[in-house]
C-alpha cells in the first residue's frame, strides 16, 4: 500500500498529465481515472473543510481544470456527475438530489471508532450523551474528527455502534441521545 | 305502240334525282331509236351524273318538263345496260354510240363524240343513283330543366359507351400481350441465369467474345492475384493496413491502361480468403482497407506509433501520418486499435485532439 506521501506525488503526476482530463473510452483505464479522481476530490474537500456542495458549484473547482496548453480545458458536468457518483459508493459523499451532495471528509464506519474510543477516554461507557454533545460538547475538541461534523454523520456513525452493541440510540420528539455500552 | 324511252313519262323522267350533278352538254347531237326508227336531230345533250337529257330547249334548268312546244326525253342511266361506240368504216373517229338499255337500243351521234362517250361511260360506271340520301335525324326538341339534364346525361352515356367500346376489346388485346411479355421476359432471365441458352453463346463465340457471368468469377480471381500481389509490396512500407483506396491508386498507376473501378478492387479483395490469401478486407469506421492476417498490432504499435508518442509529448493524427509517412485515414485507424488495447489515450481539447502514451493504466 502506497503511503500517503507517495500518493501525493502520484495525484500530482496525473494531474500534470493531460489525457487524465478526458474520460478515456477503454474501460480499464477508464475505471483506474474515475478512482484516482475521486481519491483526488475527496482529498481536496477534506483540505478545504468542504462538507456539502454542488454539481454547478465545483465545477469552477481548479483541480478540475487544466491550462497546460494555453486554453483551460475543464471537465464537463457529466464526467464529473460520473466522479461524484462513483464516490457516493465509496461512502465520501451522499445525494441529497440530483445536484446537491453532502461530504462525509470521514467514513461512517471510521466515525463509530473514533467515537466509541473518545467515549471509552473520557469514561462515557454508561452514561447517554447528546448528538451536539459528541460534536461541540466541551469534552470534545478539534482534533477528534467528529469535531463540529453535521448530526446526520454523527447519527450514522451511533447507528453503526447500535447495531455492533457498543450503544443505544434513543429518540424523543426529533431529539436523539446515545447511551454508551 | 311499242313502249320506248322516247315515252316515258315526262313527269318522271323530269325528276332530278338525289345528289345529281350536272357533268357537261354538248350541243348538235342527234338521237336514234333504233326499235321505232326514229332519228331526231339537232338536239341539246346534257349528261349528268343519272341520266342522258335530251331536248331542243337552250337552258334546260328553265325548261319545264310538260311544256309540248319543246322536244325533251331522258334516258336514266340505270336503264343502260352496255355502251358501245362505233367507228366509220374508213376513219378511226367515232361515227355514233350504241346504248342498249332495257327497253331497246338507242344511238347518238354527232361530232366530237369522244368527250360525250367518256362522261356516259365514267357515269354509268359510277352508279351515283345507288345512293340513298341518309335519313336525317330529326332532333329532339329540349325545354325545361328536366331536359336539360337528360340532354346532358345522354351525352354522357354516349360518351362512356364510346369510350367502353373503343377500350374494351383494347385492354383486352394489351393484358393478353402483356401477359404475353412476361412469359417471354420470364423464360429468357431464366434461361441466362441458368446459362443454357446456347444459342447465345454460340453467337458470341463467333464474334470473339464470352459472355460476362460465365468468366466473371475468373476475371476476378486474376484480378485477385494481380492486387495481392502489390498489397504484398506495400504491406512492409504501410505497415500491414492499406486503404482500398490506395490499392486502387496505386494498383491503377501501375497498370496504366484497362483501368480497374474501386468496386472490381473491392470484389477482388473479397476473393483473397476464398483464395488463401494472406490478406483480407476489413471495415473499421466505414473505412474499407486490405489488412495483411499477419498483421501484428503489438508489434506495429513498438514500430510506428510507440516510437513517437511519449507520456508527456502528445501529437496529432496528422503530425504522426506523417512521420510514419501514411495516409492520416490509417493512422488514425492504427491509434484507435492502441486505444483499445489500453496503449494509447486521448486528450480532446478544442485545439484538437492529441495522442498520449497511457500513464493510467499502469497505476
Amino acid at each position: 500500500m502506497q503511503d500517503a506521501q507517495d500518493k501525493l506525488e502520484l495525484h500530482s503526476k496525473l494531474l500534470k498529465y493531460p489525457p487524465f482530463y478526458t474520460l478515456q473510452d477503454h474501460k480499464e483505464t477508464r475505471k483506474k481515472q474515475i478512482t484516482q479522481w475521486s481519491e483526488i476530490v475527496h482529498l481536496y474537500f477534506q483540505s478545504h473543510k468542504i462538507l456539502e456542495s454542488s454539481i454547478s458549484e465545483i465545477l469552477n473547482f481548479p483541480i478540475f481544470q487544466d491550462s497546460s496548453s494555453g486554453i483551460i480545458k475543464r471537465l464537463d458536468s457529466s464526467e464529473i456527475k460520473e466522479i461524484l457518483n462513483q464516490m457516493a459508493q465509496l461512502g465520501s459523499i451522499e445525494w441529497k438530489n440530483d445536484q446537491n451532495f453532502a461530504v462525509n471528509l470521514v467514513s461512517p464506519f471510521e466515525l463509530a471508532d473514533a467515537i466509541y474510543a473518545w467515549a471509552k477516554e473520557k469514561k462515557l461507557i454508561g452514561y447517554t450523551e447528546t448528538l451536539r454533545g459528541i460534536t461541540e460538547g466541551s469534552q470534545t475538541d478539534e482534533s477528534k474528527k467528529f469535531y463540529n461534523l453535521p448530526q446526520e454523520q454523527i447519527l450514522k456513525a451511533c447507528l453503526i455502534l447500535e447495531e455492533t452493541g457498543r450503544c443505544q440510540v434513543y429518540e424523543f420528539d426529533g431529539l436523539y441521545s446515545i447511551k454508551f455500552i | 305502240m311499242e313502249q320506248s324511252l322516247f315515252f316515258l313519262s315526262a313527269e318522271m323522267t323530269a325528276m332530278k334525282g338525289f345528289n345529281e350533278k350536272t357533268q357537261s352538254t354538248y350541243q348538235n347531237m342527234q338521237f336514234y331509236d333504233k326499235k321505232l326508227k326514229i332519228k331526231v336531230p339537232k338536239l341539246t345533250l346534257t349528261i349528268t351524273t343519272h341520266r342522258l337529257i335530251f331536248t331542243n330547249h337552250t337552258n334546260i334548268d328553265q325548261l319545264n318538263a310538260n311544256d309540248v312546244r319543246f322536244v325533251y326525253f331522258v334516258i336514266p342511266l340505270q336503264h343502260v345496260k352496255s355502251i358501245k361506240e362505233k367507228t366509220g368504216f374508213i376513219s378511226s373517229k367515232i361515227d355514233h354510240i350504241n346504248l342498249d338499255t332495257n327497253l331497246g337500243e338507242v344511238a347518238i351521234f354527232g361530232d366530237n363524240l369522244e368527250g360525250p362517250l367518256l362522261q356516259i361511260k365514267g357515269s354509268h360506271e359510277k352508279k351515283e343513283w345507288l345512293q340513298k340520301p341518309e335519313q336525317q335525324q330529326t332532333s329532339q326538341v329540349y325545354c325545361g330543366m328536366k331536359s336539360e339534364i337528360m340532354k346532358k346525361e345522354k351525352q354522357t352515356q354516349q360518351t362512356i359507351d364510346t369510350v367502353q367500346s373503343t377500350f374494351k376489346g383494347g385492354f383486352e388485346e394489351l393484358f393478353k400481350n402483356a401477359t404475353e411479355l412476361k412469359e417471354i421476359s420470364q423464360y429468357i432471365k431464366q434461361n441466362i441465369k441458368k446459362g443454357e441458352n446456347n444459342e447465345i453463346d454460340e453467337i458470341l463465340s463467333k464474334i470473339g467474345q464470352s459472355r460476362l457471368d460465365k468468366s466473371e468469377d475468373l476475371f476476378y480471381e486474376k484480378l485477385a492475384e494481380q492486387v495481392y500481389k502489390l498489397c504484398v509490396e506495400l504491406f512492409p512500407k504501410m505497415g500491414g493496413i492499406i486503404s482500398l483506396l490506395d490499392v486502387y491508386y496505386y494498383f491503377n498507376k501501375r497498370r496504366n491502361s484497362s483501368l480497374v473501378s474501386p468496386e472490381e478492387i473491392l470484389k477482388a479483395g473479397l476473393q483473397f480468403q476464398k483464395l488463401n490469401y494472406q490478406a483480407k478486407v476489413e471495415r473499421y469506421d466505414g473505412i474499407s482497407v486490405i489488412e495483411s492476417t499477419q498483421y501484428n498490432s503489438d508489434k506495429d504499435y513498438e514500430n510506428t506509433l510507440g516510437k513517437y508518442i511519449s507520456y508527456e509529448v502528445g501529437l496529432t493524427a496528422e503530425q504522426l501520418a506523417k512521420k510514419l509517412g501514411i495516409s492520416v485515414m490509417i493512422c488514425k485507424i492504427k491509434l484507435k486499435n492502441a486505444i483499445n488495447q489500453g496503449k494509447v489515450c486521448v486528450d480532446n481539447r478544442i485545439e484538437g485532439t492529441r495522442y498520449f502514451k497511457n500513464l493510467i493504466i499502469n497505476i
